[in-house]
């Protein structure tokens, strides 16, 4: 039974009281996840109805240059409606034990290695020393994490940085009990050894007395047979070696082994590590892709998993804790864990930098929360980038399978295999593609609902333009590469599911058709629409309501405020998505201007005059109309109204940009 | 001369780490000149991605100096992971050293 009292927002499932279940994890559909279903098709059903009635009963016959891009862009978004839902139609949220928690119990030795990856480019050096910090401070064995900077501007600064908390990290006394406890073990087995090696020479003697004693038959006396008894015995224990010599050879050299293996131990104690790449110019570095690629094939790096952080982003010291039991099985037949098929997961990234009212529109609980449960549901969760853990064998498997046809299409391309040998690097999205091809290779995903790392988000206008610009042209970039609805090997709901966030990008078309019909009619009185009386009304306006409705149960414990804010940046940011789509298919580059990361108090009117021109445009037909009306020249004035709602709800979508370009932090004003 | 030919014996399982100290080594032979490696894996139980990795960043440190890189006596697990990452168009498998060296004689 659904009950629809209001609960205070909980997006986190870590303040959920975890009840006693049996396992390690459980997954359940969300809560008002059949509320959501209820309205979603009554929505659809309604979207169809005022569809046809366009289609058929109200297309302006007289204005088609007209009426056809509008009726075209409302099947656009239809459409997108449609795949919007279906990719919602099954959000799940899942509890998991902590891994000291999990029952039968993993023994710490058996936890996995861990790499964590910090990827920097030009961020300062006190920035990454707080992730680099709160990396080493995550809670797990200190000899079974290993965090690397891997710095793609290979500064001096950041250099030093690493080295100095490096011999901090180590002095730690978690750091120098672990050094103890290592140097005992190694030196145990150098005693071990010592002794062995002082036992051989008389062993090796003793054998070839037995040998020659058996040739001669002389084996009557009591000693030479209690030593041929004690040769077979030792012989039986170990039956693959043909003699004793050749046994404790074997076992001198599984020794050196193990002594190696502790001094490989305890220089590993050196838990922070610096990588900076070769980029010799002329060729290309694959970005990001190229940054990880080279920091797992030739930074000699060796954990079984990979956390990929961003520099900005400080994880919390659960992190590694509550994500791990995912990636294993108990497998109840051996009575022991086994690795799974999860590649990756993917936790919530979230902002501590955001001003009030989040100006740029940052906050993104509707795409972690509902939008990834949704895609987690269906087996599709997304990659992201950061925050995320990665399981190592699947994306160096997948990697070489990609790799391998690269090779195939050109040798060349061994040349810089460490740089495109993994995380997909064809493509300015390397997440996106990564995990995609992970889906298509039968490697899974999980997104895990709680927020273990915070990091900054872009804080004046032009960055954050410049990201959006960068997500809209990878994801149409993957889709023009490596098609989801035709790639082999995805399942159809993952096809539907990628190919659901690539279409949401070609909306910057029906974005300017529903910007310009309003202004084309107060200018000329040209409407798409036939019928703008009752009839539209009676269409319109059940498809629009329940439509919000839809969505708001969506978003259920979000804030209305970010709701809408996410809604304003779908339409205001169309020239960008316009931009996107042209840039990919003409295949060529879009030069955008840089600006330095210091934030400019300047007003960025110069980065949304597209926006600028529509508002504009906007209120000026408005105000004509107006006039008209006032001087009783107006033909119909409920066509007007509607135009004129129909505006000064696109003004309020488009306030979001302005609000933007001109805000400035308190403490300039 | 070019069909110096030196072989390398992993032992065990190779994965990352083991893979790492065959490339160590095979970086030393290659300090000054030109060499051409086999990699004998009679005595590899287990090969994991990490490891056929390290195995490729071997090969084309290699190649880089002019040698070639191929390998010989793989077990079922390693040619199914050959095959299964489409590998086995990269990486040359021989059955001995001699067939190694007779296929960069023709080569050359």
């Amino acid at each position: 039974m659904i009950t629809l009292t209001s609960k205070p927002p909980s997006l986190d499932t870590s303040n959920r009281k975890l009840s006693v279940f049996p396992g390690n994890s459980r997954s359940f559909l969300k809560r008002r996840t059949m509320l959501f279903r209820y309205f979603a098709e009554i929505n659809l059903l309604l979207g169809f109805w005022y569809l046809q009635w366009r289609v058929c009963n109200s297309l302006n016959y007289d204005a088609l240059w007209l009426a056809v891009p509008l009726l075209l862009a409302e099947i656009y978004s239809y459409i997108g409606g449609v795949l919007f839902t279906l990719g919602m139609w099954r959000p799940i949220e899942r509890q998991t034990k902590p891994l000291e928690e999990m029952s039968p119990a993993l023994p710490a030795t058996d936890w996995p290695t861990l790499d964590a990856f910090i990827t920097c480019y030009n961020e300062s050096a006190t920035m990454v020393e707080t992730t680099a910090r709160a990396a080493l401070a995550i809670d797990y064995p200190v000899t079974k994490l290993i965090v690397y900077i891997l710095d793609d501007g290979n500064s001096q600064q950041m250099r030093e940085m690493a080295q100095r908390l490096c011999i901090e990290d180590l002095q730690s006394p978690l750091l120098r009990a672990a050094a103890e406890q290592i140097q005992t073990e190694r030196q145990e087995l150098i005693d071990r050894l010592d002794m062995l090696q002082q036992l051989m020479p008389d062993t090796y003697a003793a054998e070839k007395f037995l040998a020659t004693a058996i040739s001669h038959n002389q084996t009557e006396s009591l000693s030479t047979r209690f030593l041929q008894n004690f040769h077979q015995l030792l012989l039986l224990k170990e039956q693959k070696y043909a003699t004793v010599e050749a046994q404790v050879q074997a076992e001198q050299e599984r020794l050196k082994q193990a002594i190696l293996h502790k001094q490989i131990e305890l220089s590993g104690l050196a838990r922070c590590r610096y990588i900076a790449r070769p980029k010799p110019a002329g060729k290309p570095h694959h970005a990001k892709a190229g940054n990880i690629n080279h920091a797992i094939f030739a930074g000699e790096t060796t954990g079984e998993f990979i956390i990929t952080l961003d520099a900005d982003h400080i994880p919390k010291p659960q992190f590694l804790k509550h994500v791990l039991p995912y990636f294993v099985t108990y497998n109840s037949w051996n009575g022991k864990y086994e690795s799974n098929r999860i590649a990756l997961v993917q936790t919530p990234q979230d902002f501590s930098n955001l001003p009030p009212g989040d100006p740029y529109g940052h906050q993104a609980h509707l795409f972690y929360g509902p939008i990834q449960q949704g895609k987690d549901g269906l087996n599709s969760a997304f990659y992201t980038g950061t925050n995320a853990v990665l399981r190592r064998e699947a994306i160096v498997n997948t990697g070489l399978k990609y790799f391998a046809q690269a090779y195939a299409q050109d040798e060349k391309s061994l040349d810089e295999f460490d740089l495109i040998g993994g995380v997909s690097s064809s493509s300015i999205t390397e997440d996106m593609n990564t995990a995609m091809r992970l889906h298509a290779a039968g490697w899974q995903s999980i997104y895990h609902n709680e927020l273990l790392a915070i990091g900054l988000a872009p804080d004046d206008l032009s960055s954050t333009l410049q990201q959006r610009l960068r997500w809209a042209q990878g994801t149409i970039q993957v889709m023009t590469q490596e098609n989801p609805l035709t790639k082999p090997g995805l399942s159809f709901w993952q096809r539907l599911q990628y190919f659901q966030t690539m279409y949401s990008y070609f909306s910057g078309f029906a974005m300017v058709v529903f910007l310009i019909c309003p202004i084309i009619f107060f200018f000329t009185g040209t409407v798409p629409v036939t019928a703008y009386g009752n009839d539209f009304v009676r269409h319109f306006l059940p498809a629009f309501i329940f439509n919000r409705v839809t969505f708001l149960i969506i978003g259920w414990g979000i804030p209305a405020r970010e709701l809408w804010r996410s809604e304003q940046y779908a339409l205001s940011l169309f020239p960008l998505f316009i931009q996107a789509v042209w840039s990919v298919i003409s295949k060529r580059s879009i030069h955008f201007k840089v600006t330095p990361k210091e934030r400019q108090s300047g007003v960025y009117f110069n980065l949304i005059k597209p926006q600028l021109i529509i508002f504009g445009f906007t209120i000026l037909g408005m105000s004509w109309s107006l006039g008209l009306f006032i001087l009783g020249q107006l033909t119909d004035p409920f066509v007007y109204l509607v135009n004129a709602s129909w505006s000064i709800y696109n003004l309020s979508l488009l306030w979001s940009v302005i609000g933007a370009a001109t805000w400035k932090p308190e403490s300039t004003k | 001369m070019s069909s110096d030919i030196k072989v390398v014996r992993p032992l065990g399982i190779l994965d990352s780490i083991c893979g790492n100290q065959l490339r160590r080594d095979v970086g030393d032979l290659l300090e000054s000149k030109q060499v051409n490696i086999l990699v004998d894996c009679q005595e590899v139980e287990f090969m994991d991605s990490s490891g056929l990795s390290c195995l490729i960043m071997t090969l084309k440190n290699v190649r880089a100096s002019g040698g070639d890189l191929a390998l010989s006596k793989i077990n079922g697990q390693v040619r199914l992971l050959l095959e299964l990452t489409a590998m086995d168009n990269i990486f040359k498998v021989y059955d001995s050293i001699e067939e190694f060296s007779q296929s960069i004689f023709t080569l050359n």
